[in-house]
């Protein structure tokens, strides 16, 4: 089983603005992972480090015990599908499949003809011909047949519609049951994805502050609504990671386990996007 | 290393798409030239024509589609997960290669051409500038030879404006990598026109040891040296040129971040 560390990874860019600091986490082989966090938290810096396109202002990221960085060897074993395009837009999707064979030997170009008639994607056309919706997906398609063991997705329902978007998890889920690929899906659909996430990783201002497994992650919080006075009399002296009131009614997030709730107020599981923006600075 | 080396020659945007630029640059020089053999025709016009249009056009633009290659390879490999180490020294010995397959389509194109125009009784003299001025035969092997390392090393000159670029390009920006092409071939140009500029020097040195191999009997200014010494110093210089510049492309690419933004990154 093959592992990612990344260990007390930092980046800081030119203008000086800290995009990560001190992420430590790892990424095992065999599993769906959820990068989360809202905009400019760090996910596609991070994405980008692991994937070798930028590099660490401190840090490192191994795969098994050696440096990923600069190794072509152990590059082959992970596919970065950044939200940025790398690739000349004049490129057919049919051509970077074929190119994509002489960087990355487990390519399985039938998977990626198979996956262009799912998506009804026309392989013969150039990216630049490709709409935002269309081009997510020929990146998404790239990376699924790539046969790398490690593929990052940043942002890979970008422009889908609903019913693309169904497919792509539907088809997750199978490359995942059949190949055992690792996936860390970075999006801001979270509710939608909440279900294919086995851990998730919750990244604030750069830094990591949440890394649990989803159900525990979920187990993290809970909801309590009811009439504004009755709320705010329960949650003298507890920690409060979100409050909404709206007119006389009132919701809140609360960290921990829930003890003793009095008549008049409703407790609730507070789904996966709740649990974010409570834990990434309520509604600001 | 072998799959990058594959993907620059076989790949679809390596030599391929290289090729595939300059064949229409010089397809585009030899109709201009027929235009003007037309024109030279119709005006009754015989004996010597000099016009070097393959070496300095064509050899600006191989530099121009060596450095959209170039830039485009670095984006590609990195998306497929080629570390800059590798991409750099599959660059050192590839770009050699590709200058010595333009050398070759300038060279047959400039036989072609000249073939052509002597149907009409046109001499044309359709080499280097310098030697231009000297009428040398380009069907004189020992002339040949020379005319082919005398384009070999100047397509290697744009070439490495061209690794300037990419180098600059990547590292810091757009505008960064154009001033810096343009300001290092501003400058070659300037330093190869001064009269006693190293290489103007010698070329004018060996236009004299060639014509004293040619015409032995001739009175003429010569300094006795061998063709071979002549070559291998032109072509010696040329490759110290390309290894300068090579060692500042590739200390620009080591740390060059390649993200789709030219500065900063997305976060």
């Amino acid at each position: 089983m093959s592992t990612i560390t990344v260990k007390s990874l930092s980046k800081t860019y030119h203008h000086s603005r800290q995009a990560l600091s001190s992420v430590n986490l790892t990424i095992e082989s065999g599993r769906i992972y959820g990068l989360l966090g809202r905009n400019g938290a760090g996910k596609t810096t991070l994405c980008n480090i692991i994937g070798n396109r930028i590099f660490a202002s401190r840090g490192t990221v191994e795969l098994d015990g050696k440096p990923l960085c600069e190794n072509d060897e152990l590059l082959k074993s992970v596919y970065c599908m950044g939200a940025e395009d790398l690739l000349p837009n004049y490129m057919r999707v049919s051509d970077v499949i074929r190119s994509m064979q002489m960087f990355y030997p487990k390519t399985d170009a039938d998977y990626a003809k198979k996956l262009c008639e799912r998506f009804k994607l026309d392989p013969v056309k150039r990216l630049s011909q490709l709409s935002t919706g269309y081009r997510t997906i020929a990146k998404v398609i790239f990376a699924m047949s790539s046969g790398a063991e490690f593929l990052f997705l940043d942002e890979p329902t970008l422009g889908l519609d609903a019913n693309h978007r169904e497919l792509l998890y539907k088809l997750i889920l199978e490359r995942f049951e059949e190949t055992g690929t690792t996936f860390i899906i970075s999006t801001h659909l979270i509710d939608e994805c909440a279900g294919l996430f086995e851990h998730c990783f919750i990244l604030r201002e750069g830094s990591l502050i949440a890394d649990s497994e989803s159900d525990e992650l979920r187990r993290l919080a809970y909801t309590v609504d009811g009439k504004a006075e009755d709320v705010e009399a329960y949650l003298s002296g507890k920690e409060v990671l979100s409050r909404t009131a709206v007119g006389t009614l009132c919701s809140a997030c609360v960290k921990g386990e829930p003890d003793a709730v009095p008549a008049g107020l409703n407790l609730s599981q507070p789904s996966m996007q709740q649990l974010l923006i409570a834990l990434t600075g309520g509604e600001e | 290393m072998r799959d990058f080396s594959r993907y620059l020659f076989r790949g679809r945007e390596g030599l391929r798409e290289y090729l595939k630029f300059i064949a229409a640059v010089f397809a585009a020089l030899f109709f201009i030239y027929m235009v003007f053999l037309c024109v030279l025709v119709h005006d009754g016009e015989t004996g010597q024509i000099d016009l070097s249009m393959y070496e300095m056009i064509g050899g600006f633009a191989a530099g121009i589609g060596c450095a959209v290659v170039l830039d485009r390879l670095l984006h590609i490999a990195v998306n497929f997960g080629v570390s800059r180490t590798r991409f750099r020294k599959c660059i050192l010995p590839a770009l050699p290669v590709f200058a010595l397959i333009t050398t070759g389509i300038i060279t047959l194109l400039n036989m072609l051409t000249v073939l052509i125009f002597r149907q009409f009784d046109l001499e044309l003299s359709c080499m280097g500038n310098l030697l231009t001025t000297h009428s040398y035969s380009i069907f004189r092997p020992r002339m040949l030879l020379f005319n082919i390392v005398f384009v070999f090393c100047m397509i290697l000159f744009f070439y490495t404006l061209a690794m300037l670029y990419t180098g600059f390009k990547n590292r810091f920006n757009l505008p960064v990598g154009l001033a810096a092409a343009c300001i290092t071939g501003f400058l070659g140009y300037i330093y190869m026109n001064q009269y006693d500029s190293l290489v103007n020097q010698f070329v004018n040195q060996f236009i004299g040891g060639i014509h004293y191999y040619m015409y032995p009997n001739e009175l003429f200014e010569v300094i006795n040296q061998e063709y071979w010494n002549y070559i291998i110093l032109l072509t010696a210089l040329a490759a110290l040129w390309y290894l300068a510049i090579y060692a500042v492309f590739a200390k620009l690419i080591k740390r060059a971040e390649i993200c789709g933004k030219e500065q900063g990154g997305q976060i």
